[in-house]
């Protein structure tokens, strides 16, 4: 069997990269030369940068990490931004879930119009969005003045520049990003199985929370981890509408690079915001990736 | 054109063992087997989509086993016809014309007429393929594999998508087309009966072994193993012992009855040992039912369990009372007065020349 | 993004049945739908208002919105088109955005095509390297580009910011592309091959017009990507080359007037525009595509 072998023409080196294993596919070097233009963008324009950060966060030995570890001051600000992340991201799927829902059974028109409030904000940018909310919260805004029409405050209140109003206007910002993964698993149930479910006898709250709701957590999670992560690293919305009483991680980093030009620090609280948002993406990879909704998310 | 001891292996999975066929000009041949069978590889190392792991491929006396597909002279209808959705009939016809630059203006625009007439879309030329029905669709595809004269037509289950009716509508117009223009076709498909109709000689696949090739007809009444004879058309098997030889005949013992059958010759020879367990393989149209009165001592009988009604004959289901686990299926033709019924007690004759035997299950 | 027909199908048997079901259990189910609805139309309205707010600021007469508005004027329009500080932002923008677009369609096209149809080891690296700059927190690309383009005098310059948008745009192109390429039947390449065309011709005659929608998409939300950015343009920007979200950034943040509004409206009425008209594109081509399928 094995002098059968000699009868063929074996390929040379060279023609084992330049053909193709199969005619599906690309040759290996093809494919090389496909992902030429990334690599070299992205190392100019990614690696080397994001490595130059690290780096610098290092100048002083490990200086910046010590004086991070030691200050109140700093673990209060990344207390704070987990906290502010973290609920935003409750604040999302809380609201997300019921529009992504009424997305999968909502007919003509009024799926249109669901649509259209999903995607419009999203297709807005985050700082259009930011300067809206100023406008709607600002001691002369509508909130303030229908709050007063309606005899429910004396005197303007001062909603904007604080906390309450960064989760808010975060939680808006982030919203479609819940309802979009969360869609997409509600969509690809079958709908035989409420239906089943129904004819067994269970009435549609039953149904929902044993048949619907668990179908739809990996859609649930996914949003969650994604609204987390964004959340973590936002800056331009708490820049706008957060006081200075309600600093995160990136307004931290705004503040150390613009007013104080502290930038080995800066670097070093960049670095770990930058792992924390990759840890938490390289843990939960495989959520992410079951989100098919991702790829609808812009 | 001809396939030389050619092999495929991904990784240490057998795709195709080592093969050999020769296939003449003008000859439509079809490869059978059932999925995995390897037919749908060999096809693809032919198109050039694949290479062998080992072995040639030979088109016209050139070798081509390392030309890319696109420099190789071979059309191809897909399995899913693969049509380009973005480009009208017209369009899809000129495209091997085009990027063979085999022709030009109106030397290709006639060649393409004369193909769309061929194929009778002359009227529809200028729609998009999912504007057409399937069969029309089947006809692009053909017409796209043929306009550039490629010596070699390969057809993938060319008609897998479409259903009964029109499956048999276009193997006849895929006949017709063939003769016409004389084109050599490798065929492959997983229906048997598709095969023997439409070819001139039919390979038949098994687990990446080409187990038999020869002409419809031989391979119905020869079958060389189990494997082909149960593949091609349906057959029964009758577990047994040889019991008995002499110049001409086999004994075979079945419980207690005695079949007996021409001596295998050459290849099969050594089945007629003595004591050696054998399968006898008796097609349904060569067992006879008789009156359970008229049997001799040592005939086969059994219980008809079902008669079905099947156009211009009738099939019985007979559980034979030798081996009780075994239902033999005879055709009987509807021509025949006073059928037995139902739970009527059946005497069984074989026709003693169309009787096949083989080595019993798990030795082959 | 699409909504594509099976599933309308599917959810049109799904409400026929919830319809069924209604009859059976009218009242109870009715007071369900009602309040699930109410529920589902007052977050609808927290999502859509901040964006439709700016229209009646950008009109309003006064620097506060009013409510109801008194009167309406164009004059904060007539301020964003004569200043000359607002329009150079905003044409710098406009040729970064283009610019980015080019360049992120291209490289993000060639990376879903060794993606999908290539030969390399690591491809699951490759293409989680090629998404990495979605979940890297902008602020922190925005300080790190900073660090490289400060010494080099790259901050304010188109190559600056073409470099730093490409990088943020290439994922949206990566995952459109990337669909659309795993929609496509390998079998219509093969088919193209065994026509005698070549993997060049292969590529442009049969591959790109069957991907097109999914790259025109993957064009645009580059194009918006770019346009739309504040955070990384925060940092890479300086006084000579300001593109219009840190002209936008610095106006909220020192002087706040509706100018901004008239500027915003601008832009989102644009984006819409353009995403309309892609998605109609998109629309045409794939369902000629998926109408084929069908039938076969």
């Amino acid at each position: 069997m094995m002098n059968i072998q000699a009868s063929v023409q074996r390929p040379s080196r060279l023609a084992t990269i330049t053909r193709p294993r199969d005619a599906s596919r690309f040759a290996p070097l093809t494919s090389w030369l496909l992902t030429l233009p990334l690599v070299a963008t992205f190392a100019i324009g990614f690696l080397y940068p994001l490595a130059k950060l690290v780096t610098l966060s290092f100048t002083n030995g490990a200086e910046s990490y010590i004086r991070l570890g030691q200050d109140a001051l700093y673990f209060g600000v990344m207390t704070t931004t987990v906290v502010t992340a973290a609920a935003v991201t409750g604040f999302c799927l809380v609201l997300g879930y019921p529009v992504a829902f009424a997305m999968t059974r909502l007919r003509g028109k009024a799926a249109l119009i669901t649509a259209a409030c999903v995607f419009v904000p999203l297709w807005t940018s985050v700082l259009i969005r930011s300067y809206a909310w100023i406008v709607l919260l600002q001691r002369k805004g509508i909130i303030n003045d229908v709050l007063q029409d309606a005899g429910l405050s004396v005197h303007p209140l001062k909603l904007l520049y604080t906390q309450s109003a960064v989760v808010l206007a975060m939680t808006h910002i982030l919203l479609p990003f819940a309802i979009l993964p969360i869609y997409a698993t509600l969509r690809t149930l079958p709908p035989d199985l409420a239906r089943a479910a129904a004819n067994l006898g269970a009435g549609a709250v039953r149904t929902f929370l044993l048949i619907t709701l668990p179908l739809s957590l990996p859609g649930v999670f996914a949003g969650a981890i994604l609204c987390f992560v964004l959340a973590l690293g936002f800056y331009i919305t708490p820049a706008l509408i957060g006081g200075p009483g309600s600093m995160l991680m990136a307004t931290l980093i705004g503040q150390q690079t613009t007013v104080l030009l502290d930038w080995p620090f800066a670097a070093a609280l960049s670095t770990v915001l930058l792992s924390d948002a990759l840890l938490i993406v390289f843990l939960f990879r495989r959520a992410l990736s079951l989100s098919k909704g991702f790829h609808n998310v812009h | 054109m001809a396939l030389r001891r050619v092999q495929k292996t991904y990784g240490a999975v057998w795709a195709v063992r080592e093969t050999d066929l020769e296939i003449e000009k003008g000859e439509f041949v079809s490869i059978v087997g059932p999925s995995g069978s390897g037919k749908t590889t060999l096809l693809t190392m032919i198109a050039g989509f694949e290479t062998p792991t080992a072995g040639s491929i030979i088109v016209g006396g050139q070798d081509v086993t390392m030309l890319a597909p696109n420099r190789r002279n071979i059309g191809m209808v897909f399995q899913k016809y693969a049509l380009f959705p973005h480009m009208t009939v017209r369009q899809n016809i000129e495209f091997p014309l085009r990027m063979r630059r085999l022709a030009r203006g109106r030397d290709l625009a006639k060649r393409v007429d004369a193909m769309l007439d061929l194929v009778q879309l002359g009227a529809l030329q200028h729609r998009y393929p999912h504007q057409l029905s399937g069969g029309q669709q089947q006809r692009v595809a053909v017409a796209r594999a043929l306009v550039f004269d490629p010596p070699v037509i390969l057809m993938d289950e060319p008609l897998g998508a479409l259903d009964k009716k029109l499956r048999e509508a276009m193997q006849f117009e895929i006949k017709r087309i063939q003769e016409r223009i004389g084109a050599t076709v490798i065929y492959v498909t997983h229906d048997q009966e598709e095969a023997l109709t439409m070819s001139d000689r039919v390979a038949v696949m098994h687990r990446g072994r080409l187990e038999q090739i020869g002409s419809p007809s031989d391979l119905y009444a020869n079958p060389d193993n189990a494997f082909v004879a149960d593949f091609v058309g349906s057959v029964n098997f009758i577990p047994g012992t040889v019991c008995g030889t002499d110049h001409l005949h086999v004994a075979i013992k079945v419980g207690n009855a005695l079949v007996q059958i021409r001596s295998p010759q050459g290849r099969q020879a050594h089945r007629r040992e003595e004591g050696a367990a054998v399968r006898v393989a008796a097609r349904p149209e060569h067992i006879a039912i008789a009156p359970y009165r008229d049997r001799d001592a040592l005939s086969l009988s059994g219980t008809i369990e079902t008669m079905v009604f099947a156009g211009a004959s009738r099939t019985a289901l007979v559980r034979l009372h030798e081996v009780p686990e075994l239902v033999l299926r005879a055709d009987v033709p509807s021509s025949i007065r006073s059928l037995p019924d139902r739970g009527a007690n059946v005497a069984l004759s074989f026709s003693l020349d169309a009787l096949r035997v083989f080595d019993a299950e798990g030795t082959a | 993004m699409f909504i594509d027909r099976n599933i309308q199908a599917q959810e049109a048997a799904t409400d026929s049945a919830t319809k069924r079901r209604f009859r059976s259990r009218p009242a109870k189910q009715a007071v369900l739908t009602l309040l699930a609805g109410f529920v589902v139309a007052l977050i609808l309205f927290f999502l859509i208002l901040p964006t439709l707010i700016i229209i009646p600021m950008s009109l309003s007469t006064t620097s506060h919105l009013q409510f109801p508005p008194q009167g309406m004027t164009w004059k904060w329009y007539a301020a964003y088109f004569s200043d000359p500080d607002w329009m150079a932002a905003t044409w710098f923008s406009l040729r970064i955005a283009i610019a980015t677009s080019v360049t992120a369609t291209v490289v993000g096209t060639l990376t879903a095509l060794a993606i999908v149809r290539g030969d390399v080891p690591f491809k699951a690296a490759l293409h989680a390297l090629s998404l990495g700059p979605m979940v890297v927190p902008h602020i922190v690309l925005g300080v790190a580009l900073y660090l490289v383009f400060s010494p080099l005098q790259l901050t304010g310059t188109l190559t600056g910011f073409l470099i730093g948008h490409t990088v943020l745009a290439v994922p949206f192109v990566v995952i459109t592309v990337t669909a659309a390429l795993q929609r496509l039947d390998p079998a219509l390449e093969l088919a193209a091959l065994n026509c005698g065309a070549n993997r060049a011709k292969t590529f442009f005659h049969v591959t790109l017009p069957n991907i097109a929608p999914g790259v025109a998409s993957g064009a645009v939300f580059s194009f918006l990507a770019s346009f739309d950015e504040a955070t990384v343009a925060f940092f890479i920007s300086d006084v000579g080359g300001k593109s219009i979200g840190r002209k936008m950034f610095e106006d909220i943040d020192f002087n706040l007037t509706p100018v901004i509004a008239a500027a915003s409206t601008v832009v989102v009425v644009a984006s819409l525009f353009l995403i309309g008209f892609v998605q109609l594109l998109a629309k045409t081509g794939t369902a000629q595509i998926q109408a084929g399928v069908e039938d076969l």
